[in-house]
Formats: C-alpha cells, structure tokens, sequence
C-alpha cells in the first residue's frame, strides 16, 4: 500500500528537515536580533569595540543564515509533495500569517546581505536601520510560521463542511492569530531563541574578555550576560503559558505530553535555564555558565518541541481529544519513490559535514579579524 | 494641492476599477510576473556568473597570473551578492506557488513532485558549496585546483537546480506523459504528448472537478483520494522533449547577460579611467569572448526552441510569427522549418476548425491567443532583432584577432575594434536583458489561459482568498522593494568607492 510509504518517507523527510531548520533558525533569530543590539550602543557610546564585536557576530550568522534558509525551502517542498492537503488549508486558513512570515523571509535575508556587505561601506545610522530591518524581518517570520504550529494544536478558524458526502475543511472567518495557544508559543520561540543566541554571545564575549582583557570584551560581556538573563526568565514564563494554554485548548497534546512527563521535564529545563542566566552574574560561576546555558536553551528548546509535536501523533491537526490523521492527509495520487528521501538523508549528511567544515575554516582558521591581513 | 488631490483621485478610481474588472487571478498573475522577473535578474547571475568567474580563476591558476584570480574574486563578492537575494526571490517565488497559486500545490503533489524534491538538494549542494568556495578564496596554496572543483561543484548544483525548475516548467507548457488526452479534450491540433502514463480517468477528473470545485479541492482528503493512482510512472517530466531545449536556451541567455554586463563593467572602468587599463582589458577580453561564444551557441538554443514551438504549441507559434487568421507564408521560417520558402502556415481560423462543438476552453485558448497576438509578435520579433545584433557583436569582437573583421568593423563603423568592443559591451548587456525578458514574457503571455497548457487554467489553481488589489499592490512593493535593494547593494560595493579605491591606480 503505496500510502504507507509515503506515511512513513513524510515523516521521515518533514521531521528531519523541521528539528534540523529549528536548530539552525533559532540561533539566526536570536543573532539578529543581538547584533544591531551591540550596533547601536556602540553608536550611542562612540565606542567602536561594539562595532567590531557585532561585525565578528553577523560573519557567523551569515553563514548559518544561508543554511537555515535552504532548509526552509525543503520544508515547504516536502509537505507540498507528501502533505498536499494540509499545505493547502494551512495556506487558505492562514494566508495572512503565511504571507507575512514570507514578506519577514524576503525583508530578513536581504536586509542581513546588506548589512553584511555594506559594513563600513555607508553612514553608520543607515547602518543601523538596515540590522533593525533585518531583526524586524526575522521575527516576522516566526511570528507566522509558529501559527501553523498553533493550527495543528488547536484549529481555530477552520470551518469543517460536508457536501456530497465529502469533508472540506475552511476557514471560518475567525482571525488565526487570535488562536489562544499561538501568542505564548510564538512568544516562546522568540525568547528562547534570543536567550540561546545570547549565551552563545556570553561565551564567546567571556573567553575573549580572559584572552585580551580590553574594555571591549569586558562590556560586550556585561551586555551580553544581561540579555540573556532577561529572555531566560521570559521564554520560562511563556513556555509555562504556552503549556496552560495546550491544557485548555489541546487536551491531547497536553495529556500525551504530561503522560509521559514531558511537561515535568518541560518546565525544568526552563528553570535550569533561568538558574543558569542568574548564575552568570557571579564572576566565578560564568566560566560554566555561559557554555551550560548555550547547551540547556537548545536542549530546552528542541525538547519541547520534539515532545509537543509528537504527543500529536497519530494526528497531524489535533481537534479536542481526536484529530486528522496524517493518513488521511497524505498525497493519494502516487507513491513518491523512495530513492528520492533516501538521496536527500544522504546528501544531507553529506552536506552537513561539508558545512560544519567551512564553519570551521571561517570561524577558527581564518576568522574575520584575520582575513584582511592576509588576503591583503 | 489640486494637483496632487486630483492624482489621489485618478489612482484610486484606477484602483477602483481595476478591483471591479480584474478577478483574483489577475491580480496574482500580476503580483506573480513582477515576483519572477525580480527573480530571474538575480538568478541570471547565480546561473552564469559561476562560469565567468571560474573560467577567470582557471585562467589565473595555469598562467600564474595574480591579475585574473583578484578579477575572479572581485566577481565572486557580486556571486555571493546575487545569490544571496536570488535565494530570498526564490523563496518568494516558490511561497507565492503554493499560497497565491495554492491548487498548483497539486502539481507538485504530482508530476512536479520528483523534480521539485532534486531540486531542494540542487539548491542545497549550491548554497553549502558557494559558502565553502567564498570562504577558501586563496587559501589553498598548493592545491589551486582545489578551490576551482568547489565552484565546479556550486556550477553543478546551480545547473542542476534550473534543470529541474525549468522541467516544471516545461511540463507546463508541454505535459508529457499524457498521451492524446490534450488533444482528444480541450487542443485538437496539439500533437502526442509522450507516452499516456497518466490515468486518463484521474486526469478527466482532475480537470472537471477543478473549474467546478476549484483548488478546495486539496481541502477534502476524500474528494483529492479521487485521485489515487494519478501516474504510473513519477520521472515522466524529466523526460520531456520541450525541457532539454529550454534548459540550454535559458543558461546561454544568463550567460550572455552577465558575460555581457561583466564586460559593461570593465568597459566603464576603462572609459573613466578607474583602475589599471591593463587589468580591466584582461577582464574584459574573457569576458567578452564567453559573451560571444554564448551568444553563437544562443543561436542554435533558439532555432530549436522555436521548432519545440511549432510542434507542441501551434495556436501561440502563429500569434509570435504573426501569421494572419485565414494562413500564410512566412519565407524565412519556411527555409528553417521546411527547407522551401513557400510552405504555407494554415492560421487560427484553421485552427478553430479543429475544435470539436462545445469545446469552450479550446475557444478562450485562441481568443486569448488572438488577444495577445500583437503584443506577442512585438515582443518576439524585439527578442530576435536583440539576438541578432548580440552576434554580430560577439562576430565583431574577434575583430581583435583577426585582420578582416578588424577591417570590416573599422571600415563600417567608423572606429576602432577596441572601442566598439568597449561601447558594445553596453549594448551587449543591454540587448541581452531586452531578448531575455522578451523571450521569458513570450513564454508565459502566450501559454494563456492555461496554468498547465491544455490542462489547467490560472482561474482553476489561484487562491480566491484575500487576493485584493491592496495586497497586490504591497506585494508588488516589496518586490520591487528587494530588486532596489539588491541593486543598492551591488552600487554600494562595485561602484561608490570605486574613484577612491583607484586612487594611485590600485587594482581592483
């Protein structure tokens, strides 16, 4: 039965392409929303170590960016080829929210190539501008996308109708956005994200500030260290609202969650996060701190996200206690060969390595600070 | 104030009017031509730029000429550039497929599915290797070659993305794979298309449910398992005749352009005097000599591409050679068709002919054939007259080579071969985005009323949801939004510190 196949080469291709997108999403969220943070308190203190410090961090981003950006795409394409109809009515139901995380894609990816580009290339205001468009952008994006995430907790605004003994599923015409679950999990993924990004910063800012002890280490240090206890103690609230919320309006994913203690663990890992971010203000304890709050975020992160989406299971839109299944979802019209997931599983570990490889050359062999005086 | 009250008042009854006449379709088919063609001007350079700049390195690398590898570095910041925002119109591009023209989601479902899932690893094989082939610019100090098989390796996946872009596109135009169904449904004179592996029961029901129910369709799980068993065989359209011609026809076009636009750039350096003369010459002989060659082979990409025409797309083959209503003769397409100049071309009245009573679609495709007949033709004819200037400008640059065209260049035009090769860089660049976006436009206006020709039509496949003029209208603003910005970027690094960067005659 073909549509077993492609049950299963769905899942396959969707879930590995959506935790691997998230992994790289988050940082680039975070990141862009940080480094015209340290841009602009560079302009307001005349101080240029802040420059220097944020260029260092957009030549990382970039590169993650590009990355991040390709998985999207095979995101859309997968669910396109084995999830038609879900693709179809997340895209009726949602338009808005779709278009707008697709005017957040365009804005972002162009706005963060510009400002890479342009650095010292023009006035430093319009500099600026350019990285607040780019933070604008990547929250944007986030900000529709996790309405599709909240559709398949909780329809709200689909209207399910039956004519010739056929189910449509339409909208309703209620706002999307106001589903009660999608704010604290859109919410969330921001916070968390920025909290994530921010501890990456801290570390780096901290090894920096013991290697050279010049003030532009010591402040982007302090900055850093208060960014990220601010989103710490924020994505704990939310993701501590998001899961209310689940338990009033998504029974399902809330009791497949909480059943296995997926709740529990949740809600600890958030709190070690925010432990964490608050530990970091002890000079003695920031050594492991920072590196272990990088760590806890994106554990606390794709955790929540693992266990949200799979409490789901069988389903693919959770409606009170039952659900469409992704069965019923599936592309009936042909078995999409299997030589084709299989390929992309390959090539994308192929690829991954090849990635992680050049990461390495920018970030260690030939970082930024480095390529002028060589390439000359 | 009058003035500008009366200009507020003509845009919004034009808006008015246009929310009153237009259907969701053309204000998506609109939102859609701008999206594509911001598209293709930064795709043109990840798809030719790559062959320019490598061709340049490999230059450098055998004749141990530092002169050609700082050329190719100075192109490869305009790749990553260009290819950056190509990625983001992309995007755009593929977002609007499934949210504007949200039925094609059933394409891709379908006969698109294997060539738009090879092309996500196309494009991912293009983005990890372009960053790896920017990143290790000069660093491989023994091992030269090295850093070439990387952009050897981006060339691949850029290559082998627009293949397969361009056979969905192909199956728009020509869907192989259905046999005679075309042609026994809606086109009588559409010859047979390939061999019929698609259910010809699935396919009538495809495109009966669709103008009836619309692309809701995809809403019903159970009304889209009416489609169950669609093909049996998923490759179909990587094996279309149409796709192999449109391919080579659209990678010659990006070269040409940006070979072309690569040349206009050195031209201006030299003409202003920016640089070492010498340095730019040597950028700009290369680069002028892969215009040329491109635009020969060009040439023969479109010969073939008209003959694809005239076989599988009759009705808009007449419209673009502007045969008349009642037939005629065309001498010079006779000659390369038929070997004679006196074949006669039977035109759209022959063509209605054929249509079986009651045939509605077939009658909408030749009004909506003979509605854009002149503007077709126009545009056509504006893309061979383009392409035939571009070779005889790629004729005159060997002019610098040989003693006879040099004569010949001098002795018509009045001037130097070197400087009709610096001017005609310009026109070069210029000719080519005109043939380009003519041949492009050509393509797409004459398909109409169909989405998937002889199958499906715009209105069948376009969301009817919230497509208002006033969301067409920012669409379109940010479009346009994002080619203004890719281009402020490219002024930004190639020419605003160009005079101070020259300064005591630094190479750049």
């Amino acid at each position: 039965m073909f549509i077993i196949s492609n049950v299963f080469w769905g899942i396959a291709s969707v879930g590995a392409t959506f935790f691997l997108h998230i992994f790289f999403v988050s940082l680039v969220l975070g990141l862009s929303v940080i480094i015209p943070i340290f841009e602009i308190i560079g302009y307001k203190r005349k101080n240029e170590g802040f420059y220097r410090f944020a260029r260092r961090l957009t030549s990382y981003m970039v590169r993650v960016d590009l990355f991040a950006g390709v998985l999207a795409t095979w995101l859309t394409v997968f669910l396109a080829a084995y999830w038609p109809s879900l693709l179809y009515i997340a895209t009726n139901i949602l338009f808005y929210p779709i278009t707008l995380a697709l005017a957040g894609i365009m804005i972002a990816l162009v706005s963060t190539a510009l400002y890479w580009y342009t650095w010292d290339e023009m006035r430093k205001t319009t500099h600026i501008v350019v990285g607040l468009f780019m933070a604008a952008g990547a929250l944007m994006v986030a900000f529709g996308m996790n309405s599709i995430l909240a559709l398949m907790f909780n329809p709200y605004g689909v209207k399910i109708t039956s004519a010739m003994g056929l189910t449509f599923f339409g909208s309703n015409g209620l706002n999307p956005l106001a589903n009660p679950v999608f704010l604290p999990l859109m919410l969330f993924s921001w916070f968390i994200s920025i909290a994530l990004a921010s501890f990456i910063v801290l570390t780096f800012a901290f090894i920096r500030s013991k290697n050279d002890f010049t003030e532009e280490f010591q402040n982007t240090f302090k900055i850093s260290r208060l960014i990220s206890i601010v989103f710490s103690l924020l994505s704990a609230g939310t993701l501590a609202w998001t899961i209310l919320e689940l338990h009033n309006y998504s029974q399902y994913v809330y009791l497949g969650m909480a059943s296995r203690g997926f709740v529990a663990i949740s809600l600890a890992l958030a709190a070690i996060v925010a432990i964490v971010s608050l530990a970091s203000l002890s000079e003695e304890a920031i050594r492991y701190s920072a590196p272990l709050g990088a760590v806890a975020s994106y554990v606390l992160f794709m955790f929540f996200e693992i266990a949200a989406n799979t409490a789901r299971y069988p389903f693919m839109i959770v409606t009170n206690n039952t659900g469409i299944s992704s069965s019923v979802l599936i592309n009936p019209m042909f078995e999409i060969p299997a030589i084709l997931p299989v390929a992309g599983i390959g090539l994308l570990i192929v690829m991954m390595a090849t990635f992680l490889g050049t990461l390495y050359i920018a970030f260690f062999v030939f970082p930024v600070e480095r390529r002028g005086k060589i390439a000359g | 104030m009058i003035t500008l009250t009366a200009i507020f008042g003509l845009l919004n009854d034009g808006a008015m009017n246009i929310a009153s006449t237009w259907n969701a379709a053309n204000m998506a088919e609109l939102m859609t031509i701008v999206g594509i063609f911001v598209h293709a001007f930064f795709l043109i350079f990840a798809l030719g730029f790559p062959i320019i700049v490598l061709t340049l390195e490999s230059i450098g690398i055998v004749r141990k000429d530092d002169d050609f590898i700082k050329l190719a570095r100075n192109a490869s910041k305009l790749w990553g550039i260009t290819f950056a925002a190509g990625a983001v119109t992309g995007t755009l591009v593929e977002f609007g497929l499934v949210v504007v023209w949200s039925g094609s989601i059933a394409l891709i479902a379908s006969m698109a599915a294997a060539p738009m899932i090879i092309e996500l690893y196309a494009f991912l094989i293009e983005i990890v290797l372009i960053g790896t082939y920017l990143t290790t610019f000069n660093r491989f100090k023994k091992w030269k070659g090295t850093h070439v098989l990387i952009g050897l390796g981006v060339l691949f996946g850029s290559n082998l993305s627009a293949y397969m872009i361009l056979a969905v596109n192909s199956w728009m135009q020509v869907p192989w794979g259905t046999g005679s169904f075309v042609a026994q449904t809606f086109l009588p004179w559409v010859p047979s298309l390939g061999p019929q592996v698609i259910n010809p029961e699935k396919l009538k029901t495809l495109v009966t449910v669709l103008p009836t129910i619309g692309s809701g369709l995809l809403s019903s799980p159970g009304a889209f398992q009416l489609l169950s068993n669609f093909t049996s065989n998923p490759w179909i359209s990587l094996f279309n005749p149409e796709q192999n011609v449109t391919y080579f026809h659209n990678v010659l076009a990006a070269l040409v352009i940006t070979a072309f636009l690569t040349s206009s750039y050195l031209a201006f350096k030299i003409l202003k005097g920016y640089g070492s003369k010498e340095y730019n010459w040597k950028g700009l002989r290369v680069s002028f000599l892969i215009a040329a060659v491109a635009s020969f082979l060009q040439a023969l990409a479109g010969d073939a591409q008209g003959r694809i025409l005239y076989t599988f797309q009759r009705n808009i083959f007449n419209a673009t050679e502007g045969i008349p209503a009642n037939g005629g003769y065309d001498p010079i397409v006779s000659l390369l068709l038929y070997g004679s100049p006196n074949h006669f071309f039977p035109g759209s009245n022959y063509l209605a002919s054929l249509l079986p009573s009651g045939d509605t679609l077939g009658q909408l495709t030749l009004s909506a054939t003979n509605t854009f007949g002149p503007i077709l033709h126009t545009i056509y004819y504006s893309m061979i007259i383009s392409g035939v200037i571009i070779v005889i400008l790629g004729v005159g640059y060997f002019g610098l080579y040989s003693k006879i065209l040099r004569g010949i260049v001098q002795g018509i035009l009045r001037m130097k071969v070197e400087t009709f090769v610096l001017y005609g860089s310009f026109a070069g660049a210029a000719l080519g985005i005109i043939a380009s976006v003519a041949g492009w436009a050509t393509r797409e206006m004459g398909r109409h009323p169909w989405t998937v020709y002889g199958l499906i039509t715009y209105n069948d496949v376009v969301n009817s949801h919230a497509i208002t003029p006033v969301f067409t209208a920012a669409i379109i603003a940010l479009e346009i939004g994002i080619l203004l910005a890719g281009i402020w970027g490219i002024y930004m690094i190639y020419f605003k510190k160009l005079k101070v960067k020259h300064k005591g005659g630094v190479h750049y």
